[in-house]
């Protein structure tokens, strides 16, 4: 079981996660872009792909393929998908970092490592260190110093005003980062304490509108950013960092899963704090809403799928050093 | 505990489900809120159209019942209008020459710059 620490305090586990992000980034799957266009393409609506079809992808390519697939697959309500918009979106993360987690532990050989997190509420400065070519690499322009600048993606989603958004398959290139240009900051420490207040895990109908009988939005919409427009928690992490951690293929950069990481522990210390509960539950009051419920199925393409029943304790697979939230 | 081996990737499966059975929802080009008021029943649909240099965006925008847009290519971002929307696609907007439709030639080639094509004009096999 691997133990979850901070990035910033923990040198050795931020240095074998860079390490291994490398390692996988450069670990072929013999799998090529083509064949993801003939294999998952039919299945999903909307599937646009163009490039390089003789391009060959990475396990590292292979998380931002997953993350952009499953938030493709569109549910019922407002801006829901199979990983976002809804209750999903914790879960469905959950045992995303944790496939990543495992492919970690191999490609290091170190079975008890534990992914690091980010804590933005309490790190939060464009200048941080966490930004040293040495530990993350620069937040503005493409990272090509240090052991993160050894990174290479083959798989990113550009938009193009011609034909919008679809997944570009091209040659190994460095990720890019552009952060802090728009006005949005970081959540802080207080955004923080009220998320973990929010009383109800989530609340009908299950999506970007979610909103309780006063008007609250509920701990998972708050904290995924819907509740607090244009962009708030988990969303203005990802809108801060921008570059590659803005559009579907967002899991391309390391940095995702610092986020992630740190948005699964606020999920871990609200339900150590108020109990291991979920909704929609699929059947009886609160209905259901086919994608979110608690025995659902989730989008898996690394590994078995699971349910969030399943992942609601994550006590088998990992524990963070410090759940501690300032209210 | 860690996998003694590498965790399979299940999608290269013959007959892999993406969906795990729970097929996905088609992507509407327009947006339909619906709420109760004083006792009536009110509809309201909105359909953007958006024309960038003469060219149609082809991909579909959202309203929300908070009045705030919502663009899948821009998956955590849902400002108070459209046009501060657009703005953003137009700045992300790289200026490269469109890489080809994957498929549109021979199987596991391309990289070349055919020029733009719709999306509606594949053949590929891929789904639409």
């Amino acid at each position: 079981m691997g133990t979850r620490r901070d990035v910033q305090t923990s040198q050795a586990d931020r240095d074998a996660y860079v390490r291994g992000c490398v390692l996988l980034s450069r670990e072929m799957t013999g799998i090529t872009a083509a064949q993801i266009n003939q294999q998952i393409g039919p299945q999903v609506p909307g599937w646009q792909m163009r490039g390089d079809g003789s391009v060959e992808v990475s396990r590292w390519d292979l998380y931002a393929l997953w993350h952009y697939v499953t938030m493709s697959l569109a549910t019922g309500g407002q801006r829901s998908n199979r990983a976002h918009g809804g209750s999903i979106f914790l879960p469905w993360h959950r045992l995303f970092l944790l496939r990543l987690e495992q492919d970690l532990q191999r490609v290091l050989g170190q079975p008890g490592f534990g992914l690091p997190y980010w804590d933005w509420a309490e790190d939060r400065d464009l200048g941080s260190t966490l930004w040293r070519a040495d530990r993350l690499g620069v937040n503005r322009g493409a990272v090509t110093a240090g052991p993160i600048g050894a990174l290479r993606i083959r798989l990113s989603q550009p938009i193009d005003p011609r034909v919008g958004s679809y997944l570009g398959a091209h040659q190994p290139r460095a990720i890019a980062r552009d952060a802090g240009r728009g006005t949005l900051g970081l959540p802080t420490k207080a955004d923080v304490a009220r998320c973990v207040l929010e009383a109800s895990y989530d609340h009908p109908p299950f999506d970007a509108g979610s909103q309780g009988p006063d008007g609250e939005p509920g701990f998972r919409n708050l904290l995924e950013g819907w509740a607090t427009p244009p962009a708030g928690f988990h969303n203005a992490v990802h809108v801060w960092v921008g570059g590659d951690m803005s559009p579907g293929t967002s899991p391309n950069d390391p940095v995702f899963f610092l986020n992630h990481c740190n948005v699964d522990r606020i999920w871990e210390a609200w339900m150590t704090r108020g109990g291991r509960t979920y909704r929609p539950l699929g059947t009886g009051p609160g209905g259901s809403h086919p994608g979110h419920n608690l025995h659902d199925p989730m989008v898996a393409l690394l590994g078995e799928t699971l349910t969030p029943a399943d992942v609601l304790d994550p006590g088998q697979w990992y524990a963070y050093d410090d759940l501690d939230v300032e209210l | 505990m860690a996998p003694q081996n590498e965790i399979e990737v299940r999608f290269t499966r013959p007959g892999f489900d993406v969906t795990e059975g729970l097929p996905a929802e088609a992507h509407h080009h327009g947006s339909v809120r619906t709420f109760e008021y004083e006792g009536r029943h009110v509809s309201i649909e909105t359909h953007y159209r958006i024309v960038i240099d003469g060219v149609e965006f082809p991909d579909p925008i959202q309203v929300s019942d908070d009045g705030t847009v919502h663009y899948h290519g821009l998956p955590q971002y849902a400002p108070l209008s459209a046009v501060d929307l657009v703005k953003v696609i137009i700045d992300l907007a790289t200026g490269q020459p469109l890489p080809p439709p994957i498929g549109a030639g021979d199987p596991g080639h391309g990289g070349h710059d055919h020029g733009v094509q719709d999306r509606s004009s594949h053949d590929d096999g891929g789904g639409r």
